[in-house]
C-alpha cells in the first residue's frame, strides 16, 4: 500500500500536469481556478511593498530621442483619447487571466505626440518604484496591442495592479507589462529589464 | 528507541530538520501566493529563492533520514516504511471507520504513519519537480509551466493537509500522558 500510494501520487501528478491547460480553460473565471493558482492575478512587487503616488503631482514623462518631450499629468493623458483592448493576461509561470478589458492610450497614440527620432530603436520603461524596468523594440511598442493602461475592466487601476498607469503588451508574457509606469525613454539601446537580470528572456513573445 | 519506534536520535534530528525546512518553505510561499501578503511584503525574488532552497532542503534532508547519514539501520527504516500486510489493511479500515488510532501491536511506524509518509514523500518529490519547472521556466514550454503551476499548488494543499494532520495526531498522542497520567510503554521507552 505505501508503495502504491507513492507511485499513484506521482502518476496522478503527471496526468494533472498534462491535463492542466484543458483544466485551466474549464476553470476560467471560477473560484476554484483562483484557488489552484491558474486563474486570477497574482500580485508581484519587487520592492518592499506597493509604491504610492500623489495624483496631483504624478507625471508620465516621455523623453529621450523624441522631437517633443512630454510630461503628462493624468488629465493630460486622458486628453489624448481612450483606447480599449480585450485580451488575456498571461504570466510566464503559467497562470492567466482571460477576458480582460484594458483601457488607456496606445503607445502609438502617445508617441505620435512625442515624435520619436529615426535613431530611436527601443522604448525603455521605468517604474516609480525605482527598481522595475523594461524595454521593447520600437516597432513592437508602436503596435496596436501595446497600451499605457489606466483602467482595468472599466475601473481605475488599483495600486497593486500598477496605478495610476501600467503598460500592457498583448501577446507577450506579463513581466513585459511594467507596473507603476512613470517614464518612457526612446533610445538607441534597450535597458536590461528587471526580470531579465534574473534570466528572463528579453523577447517575451508568447509561443 | 527513538522516532516512530525506530532506533536513533539522529533520525529524530533529520525528521525535525525536514520539518523546519518544510515550514520555512511554506512561510516563504505565502508572500508569493496570497495577493494581500504579496502586496504587503514585496521582495518577490528574495522569497522565491528562499522558497526554492528550503523546499529542496526539505526533500534532501527527508530522503537522507532513510540513509546511513541518519545512523545505522537505514535498510530497516526503508523496509519499515514500505512493508504492508493484511493486518495493516485491517488497521487502516478500522482507522477509517472511527478516525481514531486503533491499537497497534507491531514495531516501528503504524500503517497510517506509513501511508502518510508515502504520501508526504511523493508530494515532496512532485513539489520539487514542478517547482524546478517553475524556477527554470525558460527552458520549458508554456503548457508544461501551466501544468507545473497546477500540480505545484494542488500538492502544496495535499502536503500541508497531511503535515497538519500528522502534527495533530502527534500532539494528541504525546499530550495524552499529561492528560491521563499514564504513558504508553512504547512512547515512554523513547524517553529513556
Amino acid at each position: 500500500m505505501p508503495r502504491r500510494v507513492f507511485l499513484g501520487l506521482l502518476g496522478g501528478a503527471v496526468v494533472l500536469g498534462v491535463a492542466a491547460p484543458a483544466i485551466q480553460s474549464s476553470l476560467a473565471g471560477s473560484v476554484v481556478g483562483g484557488a489552484v493558482g491558474l486563474d486570477g492575478y497574482q500580485i508581484y512587487t519587487v520592492t518592499g511593498g506597493i509604491p504610492t503616488f500623489d495624483p496631483s503631482t504624478y507625471r508620465l514623462d516621455v523623453v529621450g530621442l523624441v522631437e517633443h518631450p512630454q510630461s503628462l499629468s493624468l488629465d493630460g493623458l486622458s486628453l489624448l483619447g481612450t483606447d480599449t483592448l480585450h485580451a488575456t493576461f498571461q504570466c510566464v509561470t503559467g497562470w492567466q487571466v482571460p477576458n480582460q478589458t484594458f483601457g488607456g492610450v496606445t503607445l502609438a497614440r502617445l508617441l505620435a505626440h512625442a515624435a520619436p527620432l529615426p535613431a530611436a530603436r527601443y522604448l525603455n520603461f521605468y517604474s516609480f518604484d525605482g527598481t522595475y524596468t523594461e524595454s521593447l523594440p520600437i516597432e513592437v511598442a508602436m503596435g496596436p496591442g501595446v497600451m499605457a493602461v489606466t483602467h482595468l475592466d472599466g475601473k481605475p487601476l488599483s495600486a497593486d495592479h500598477g496605478a495610476p498607469v501600467r503598460l500592457f503588451v498583448d501577446h507577450y508574457y506579463g513581466y513585459k507589462s511594467i507596473k507603476w509606469l512613470s517614464r518612457i525613454e526612446a533610445s538607441a539601446k534597450p535597458v536590461t529589464g528587471y526580470w531579465e537580470n534574473y534570466g528572463y528572456p528579453a523577447d517575451a513573445k508568447i509561443g | 528507541m527513538g522516532w516512530l519506534g525506530l532506533p536513533g536520535r539522529r533520525v529524530a534530528l533529520f525528521h525535525h530538520l525536514t520539518a523546519v525546512f518544510f515550514f520555512a518553505s511554506l512561510a516563504t510561499a505565502l508572500p508569493m501566493f496570497v495577493p494581500a501578503i504579496a502586496a504587503w511584503a514585496g521582495h518577490r525574488e528574495v522569497f522565491r529563492e528562499t522558497h526554492v532552497i528550503t523546499g529542496l532542503l526539505a526533500l534532501i534532508v527527508g530522503a537522507a533520514s532513510l540513509t546511513t547519514l541518519a545512523g545505522p539501520g537505514a535498510r530497516e527504516r526503508r523496509t519499515a516504511f514500505a512493508a504492508w500486510a493484511e493486518a495493516d489493511a485491517a488497521w487502516m479500515r478500522s482507522w477509517a471507520r472511527r478516525l481514531a488510532r486503533p491499537a497497534y501491536t507491531g514495531t516501528g511506524p503504524n500503517p497510517g504513519q506509513r501511508v502518510a509518509a508515502s504520501a508526504m514523500a511523493a508530494s515532496l518529490v512532485v513539489l520539487a519537480g514542478s517547482g524546478l519547472v517553475l524556477r527554470f521556466f525558460s527552458i520549458f514550454p508554456l503548457w508544461l509551466r501551466t501544468g507545473a503551476s497546477l500540480v505545484h499548488n494542488l500538492f502544496f494543499y495535499l502536503l500541508t493537509a497531511i503535515v497538519l494532520a500528522h502534527i495533530a495526531y502527534a500532539a494528541v498522542t504525546y499530550l495524552r500522558p499529561v492528560r491521563v497520567g499514564e504513558a504508553d510503554p512504547q512512547h515512554a521507552g523513547q524517553e529513556r
